[in-house]
C-alpha cells in the first residue's frame, strides 16, 4: 500500500483528479448560487413568450367562424405540448369544476385586459391569452407546475448529482491521463531493469509505441547507452578471448618443446623441468577458464543445451570426484543430503558450475575437515528451486567480500589465495552459470567458520514432482 | 614408459600450425611412432580417406574446413581411429565430436605424452584384433539377442544388417555383450575400452555408449539394449 502512495502513478493521478474536481466543482457551484427563485422567474417568462407565439401560430390555422375553433385550439396546444395543462375560459360562465380555481380567476382577470399571469405560490403558476376577434372572447389559460423541489437534489441537472458526475469522469479521465504517462515509465524501468540484470540486448524504444514524446526521448538514450555498453562489454570479452586463444598455441608448443627437452635431457633438470610443466599447466588451466567464462558470458541463455538432467547424480559425481582427489592431503568430501532433483539445464556448464565450488571449499579447507555438500529442495519467493550448499571448516570471507569472490580475478588476499592455488576465475564462472539457468548462487559466513556457498536453481513444476 | 621401437603403420597429423606439428612429429617419432602432417582440412581428408593410416590425429581448429566438417566426411567412408585436438574452455567441442564419431579427444594444450599414450591405447586395440584372428577360440562370435558381435572380422550385424560402428565403439560394446546382464563400470569401460583410467568429469565414455545406443536402436521388445546404472555403469540387458 505504501509502494502504490509513494509510486509516480498514484501521485500524478490524485494532483490531477483533485484539480480537475475542484476547478469543475467551482464552475458548478457559481452555476448553482445564481439562486433557484431568480431561475423559476425565468423560466416563467421563458416559457409563457413561448406560449403566447404558439397561441398565435396555431390561431392563423383557424377558421373564425367555425364554432369549433376553440377547442380545435385547444387540442393543438395540449398536443404540442402533453406535460402543460390548457383551459379554455369563457365570459359568464358558471365556475366549473374540472378547472382549476385559480385558472378560473385568472381567466376572467385576462378577460376584461387580453393578458395575465399569475403566480401561485411556489408550486403552480397560470398564464392567460385572450382570443382576439374575429375569434370568440375567450381566455386560454396554461397551467406550468414548478419542478419538485426535491428533484432538484436529485435529477439530473442538480448540484449533487452535477458533482457526482464530475467526480467520475475526471476521475477516469486522470486516471487514463496519469496511466498513460507512467505505462511509459514502468515500461522504461522494466527494461532497464534488464540491463542491470545484464541482458544488454534488451532495446526499449520500439516497445513504447509510435508516440515520440520525452520518455520515448529517455528510452532512446537508454538504448543507446546499453548500445554502447554492449559493444564495449563486447570489445573486451573478444580481447580477452583473442589474447587467449593467441596465448594457446604458443603454450601447446612450450609443452611439447619441453617433453623433447626432457627426452633429450635424459633425467637431468627434472626439477626444473617439472617447474615449468607445472606453470605451463597452471597456465593452461587460466586460458581455459577465461575461455569458458567469456564464452558463458556471450550466451544469453542456455536453453540451446538445456536437457533434462538429475542434479542429484550430478553433485554426487562431482562430490565423489573432489572426494577422491582431496583425500591424500587429508581432507574429505561429504554428501549430507541429496534430495532427487532433475531439472532442465545444461549439463557441461552446471557441472563446472559444482565443480568450482566444491573444489573451492576443499582448497580452504584445513586438514583434516569435510567439505560438507548438501542439495535440497527448497522454495524460494514461492518458487520451487534446488538449493545446494556447499560448506567448508577453513577461514572463511571476510564480510564485506562477500559478494567480491564470485568476480573474475578477485582474491581476498593476495598471498593467501597464491598459495591455495585457485586461477581466481572458478568462481566467477560458477556465478555465470547459474545466472545462466536463471539461479542465483550467493556466499555466507557460517555460524561456526568457514564458508557457505549457496547455489539456488529453478525447477520447472513440472519436472519438480518427488520421485 | 613403454618406448616401443617396432615401427607402426603411420599416424597422419592435421593441423594448420606447422611449428606444433613439426615438434610434434619430432616428440612422436622418439617415442617410436611414424607421423605424416597435413596443414589444411581439404588435403588432410584425402590422405585419411587413403587408409594408409591407423591413426588420425586431428585439430578441431583450423580456417577453411574445420575438424568436425572433416570428421563427418570422414566418417562416410572411414571409421580410421580419430584423436581431436580441441579447444580448453570449449567443453561442447569434444563431446560434439564424439557424437561425430572421434575416438578420443586432447584438450589443447596438452600434454605430448599423453597424446603417444592414447594412440597407443588405440593401436592396442587394432593389434588385438589382430591377436584375435590368429586364436580363433578365444575370440569366437558373440550373440545376444538379435545382436551378434564378430571380433575377428570387425563385424556387428542386428537382424543380420551390418551396423558400423567406431573402433572405440566396438570395444565397448565387445565388452558389454561380454559381460551381457552383468553391470559393468563406467573405470572399466574406460580402462579395458579407451585403453586409459577414468579422469575426473570425463564423460567420454557415457557419449561413446550414447552413439553406440543410438546405432543399435532399440530392442525388438522396446526396450533399451544397453541400460545405464545411476552411479555404477552400464548394461547390456538380456543373457
Amino acid at each position: 500500500m505504501r509502494a502504490i502512495v509513494r509510486s509516480l502513478f498514484f501521485k500524478i493521478f490524485v494532483s490531477f483528479w483533485i484539480a480537475m474536481t475542484l476547478i469543475s466543482a467551482g464552475f458548478a457551484l457559481i452555476y448553482v448560487t445564481t439562486s433557484t427563485e431568480s431561475r423559476w422567474e425565468r423560466w416563467q417568462s421563458l416559457h409563457f413568450d413561448a406560449f403566447r407565439l404558439r397561441v398565435r401560430e396555431a390561431l392563423l390555422e383557424l377558421d373564425a367562424s367555425d364554432e369549433r375553433s376553440v377547442p380545435r385550439l385547444l387540442e393543438a396546444l395540449s398536443r404540442r405540448e402533453p406535460l402543460v395543462h390548457v383551459f379554455a375560459v369563457t365570459e359568464n360562465e358558471p365556475p366549473r369544476s374540472d378547472i382549476p380555481l385559480g385558472a378560473q380567476n385568472l381567466g376572467g382577470k385576462a378577460l376584461g385586459s387580453l393578458e395575465a399571469r399569475e403566480d401561485r405560490g411556489d408550486s403552480v403558476s397560470y398564464f392567460a391569452v385572450v382570443l382576439e376577434p374575429p375569434f370568440p372572447k375567450v381566455a386560454i389559460v396554461e397551467e406550468l407546475s414548478r419542478p419538485s423541489p426535491v428533484l432538484g437534489y436529485i435529477g439530473p441537472d442538480t448540484l449533487p448529482f452535477r458533482l457526482l458526475v464530475i467526480l467520475v469522469v475526471s476521475g477516469l479521465v486522470c486516471y487514463g491521463l496519469a496511466r498513460q504517462l507512467t505505462r511509459r515509465l514502468l515500461a522504461i524501468r522494466r527494461a532497464s531493469r534488464q540491463l542491470a540484470e545484464g541482458d544488454l540486448a534488451v532495446r526499449i524504444a520500439p516497445q513504447l509505441g509510435e508516440l515520440d514524446d520525452e520518455a520515448t526521448a529517455l528510452a532512446r538514450d537508454l538504448d543507446q547507452m546499453a548500445e554502447r555498453i554492449d559493444a564495449l562489454l563486447g570489445a573486451q570479452q573478444r580481447l580477452l578471448r583473442d589474447v587467449s586463444h593467441e596465448l594457446r598455441s604458443p603454450l601447446a608448443r612450450l609443452t611439447i618443446a619441453l617433453e623433447l627437452a626432457r627426452q633429450e635431457a635424459k633425467g637431468d633438470a627434472a626439477e626444473y623441468h617439472d617447474r615449468i610443466a607445472r606453470e605451463a599447466e597452471l597456465l593452461g588451466q587460466l586460458i581455459g577458464e577465461i575461455l569458458t567464462l567469456t564464452r558463458l558470458e556471450g550466451e544469453a541463455k542456455a536453453q540451446r543445451h538445456a536437457d533434462a538432467l538429475d542434479l542429484s547424480q550430478l553433485v554426487r559425481e562431482v562430490a565423489e570426484d573432489a572426494d577422491f582427489e582431496a583425500r591424500p592431503s587429508q581432507r574429505r568430501v561429504e554428501v549430507i543430503s541429496g534430495d532427487r532433483i532433475t531439472l532442465q539445464g545444461y549439463a557441461e556448464i552446471l557441472r563446472r558450475a559444482v565443480e568450482n565450488v566444491v573444489r573451492n571449499a576443499v582448497r580452504f579447507a584445513p586438514v583434516e575437515s569435510s567439505v560438507e555438500v548438501r542439495l535440497e529442495r527448497a522454495l524460494v519467493a514461492g518458487r520451487p528451486m534446488a538449493r545446494l550448499d556447499v560448506r567448508d571448516r577453513g577461514p572463511g570471507v571476510p564480510e564485506g567480500y562477500l559478494k567480491e569472490i564470485f568476480q573474475p580475478f578477485f582474491r581476498v588476499s593476495e598471498s593467501r589465495d597464491r598459495r591455495s592455488g585457485g586461477t581466481g576465475v572458478g568462481l566467477a564462472i560458477t556465478e555465470r552459470a547459474v545466472r545462466l539457468h536463471g539461479g542465483s548462487v550467493m556466499a555466507r559466513n557460517a555460524d561456526g567458520g568457514g564458508l557457505i556457498v549457496s547455489i539456488a536453481l529453478p525447477i520447472a513444476p513440472s519436472e519438480g514432482a518427488p520421485v | 614408459m613403454e618406448s616401443s621401437t617396432q615401427t607402426e603403420s603411420p599416424v597422419l597429423l592435421i593441423d594448420d600450425d606447422e611449428e606444433l606439428g613439426t615438434l610434434l612429429s619430432r616428440f612422436l617419432e622418439k617415442e617410436g611412432f611414424e607421423i605424416h602432417i597435413e596443414l589444411d582440412g581439404s588435403s588432410g581428408l584425402e590422405r585419411a580417406q587413403s587408409g594408409a593410416f591407423c591413426a588420425v590425429i586431428l585439430d578441431v581448429m583450423m580456417p577453411g574446413m574445420n575438424g568436425f566438417d572433416l570428421l563427418r566426411e570422414l566418417r562416410r567412408t572411414s571409421n580410421v581411429p580419430v584423436v581431436m585436438l580441441t579447444a580448453r574452455g570449449q567443453d561442447v567441442d569434444r563431446i560434439v565430436g564424439l557424437e561425430m564419431g572421434a575416438d578420443d579427444y586432447l584438450a589443447k594444450p596438452f600434454n605430448p605424452r599423453e597424446l603417444a599414450a592414447r594412440l597407443r591405447a588405440i593401436q592396442r586395440r587394432m593389434r588385438q584384433v589382430s591377436v584375435a584372428s590368429i586364436a580363433p577360440d578365444t575370440k569366437r562370435v558373440l550373440i545376444v539377442g538379435d545382436v551378434e558381435l564378430n571380433p575377428r572380422a570387425r563385424v556387428v550385424k542386428r537382424a543380420g544388417d551390418e551396423v558400423v560402428l567406431t573402433s572405440v565403439e566396438f570395444a565397448l560394446l565387445e565388452i558389454l555383450m561380454r559381460a551381457a546382464g552383468h553391470i559393468v563400470s563406467r573405470e572399466d569401460l574406460s580402462t579395458q575400452g579407451l585403453g586409459r583410467r577414468l579422469s575426473q568429469s570425463d564423460r567420454s565414455i557415457d557419449v561413446h555408449v550414447s552413439n553406440l545406443r543410438k546405432k543399435l536402436g532399440v530392442s525388438p521388445d522396446g526396450g533399451d539394449r544397453i541400460k545405464t546404472v545411476r552411479g555404477c555403469g552400464y548394461q547390456y540387458t538380456g543373457a
